[in-house]
């Protein structure tokens, strides 16, 4: 926790602020891609939130008060990013956020950064079909093995709640794989 | 003595170290290990080649390149003349409407709140929210709050938005 505090004070200060953050992205560049990549899918839309979010933790960092760990902080600037880049891109294609989803998909059998099997395709399939929430939810845990608490800081929302979400988006998933 | 036992209502009984905190966790894997069905392990998403070794140096450069624009952070006291620039700008986009109805009429009242969020999200209002702020000083002085912002509220919002102004 101290050693937190005094990397954040790093970061903060203009004369160890770019070293720190070098050591910022370097730390978390893997495990923000993947959380973000989830959410887009496309790996270039996954590059340019990414890139942004690095961009807007560099900007915003002096705001930083260390209220949560520096770590849900960046994840919740991350998740905003993406979520916002999909509703910016399906309001410019004049569609809804269920199309977008649905298109997203479609992409994803002909993209060449997508080497999944038929089960993968079809997983990504189901958790499109998810609510906005749950969708956050399952890949948080399934995929990034987040803890509760943990996932609790970045989505605002009780571990309780967190939980049943996640019970009813693996549910709704293998109900969906096994009808289909 | 009878009386002290009636009152002790200790049963006996004792639970494994964090029997609750863990019962949702238990109960959903033997739900889920009762199902013949098994998600599976990996997502299949891939990374071009290199990909995550030239990152640091893309985002560094792009953060460099941004400072010799001569691009800044803003300060949180000046969020209310940002919100007031906000205001203004939707004011402008409806006078934008009002104005013209006699040229385009048909094609304006087609025009619908999304491509009027389009046009100000793809760049295409070039004023400045200082210049917004020249032109509606009085209509500004006049928008109130209804409801307070607490620092927060403030804060969630500049992590949220980019907000950016050209150095003086």
């Amino acid at each position: 926790m101290v050693q937190e505090e005094l990397f954040i004070q790093a970061l903060q200060k203009k004369e160890t602020q770019e070293q720190a953050f070098k050591q910022l992205v370097s730390q978390y560049k893997e495990r923000l891609y993947w959380h973000v990549r989830r959410i887009v899918l496309d790996h270039d839309d996954a590059d340019d939130v990414l890139q942004n979010t690095f961009i807007k933790i560099f900007r915003n960092i002096h705001t930083f008060k260390g209220d949560s760990a520096l770590y849900s902080w960046m994840y919740r600037i991350a998740t905003n990013e993406a979520l916002t880049f999909l509703n910016q891109k399906a309001r410019k294609s004049g569609i809804s956020n269920e199309e977008l989803q649905d298109n997203l998909i479609k992409n994803l059998e002909a993209d060449v950064y997508f080497e999944g099997e038929e089960i993968q395709l079809k997983l990504q399939k189901a958790i499109s079909k998810l609510p906005e929430k749950q969708r956050l939810v399952f890949n948080m845990k399934y995929f990034e093995e987040m803890k509760y608490e943990d996932m609790s800081q970045i989505l605002d929302t009780s571990v309780g709640a967190l939980k049943a979400s996640y019970h009813h988006a693996v549910k709704k998933l293998e109900d969906y794989l096994t009808e289909n | 003595m009878k009386k002290d036992f009636l009152h002790n209502k200790k049963d006996g009984f004792k639970l494994p170290e964090d029997y609750f905190g863990k019962f949702e966790d238990n109960l959903f894997n033997t739900v889920s290990e009762k199902s013949d069905f098994h998600l599976p392990d990996t997502s299949g998403f891939e990374v071009p080649h290199n990909y995550f070794e030239t990152l640091e140096d893309r985002i560094l450069t792009k953060i460099q390149s941004e400072k010799h624009q001569g691009q800044k952070v803003k300060s949180l006291k000046t969020v209310k003349y940002i919100l007031g620039g906000i205001a203004a700008a939707l004011i402008i986009s409806l006078s934008i409407i009002n104005i013209k109805p006699t040229t385009a009429e048909d094609e304006l009242n087609n025009l619908s709140s999304t491509d009027v969020e389009n046009y100000i999200d793809d760049g295409y209002l070039s004023l400045s929210s200082y210049d917004i702020g020249e032109l509606f000083s009085d209509e500004i002085s006049d928008i109130s709050m209804t409801t307070s912002l607490d620092d927060d509220a403030i804060i969630d919002y500049l992590v949220t938005y980019d907000i950016t102004q050209e150095e003086p």
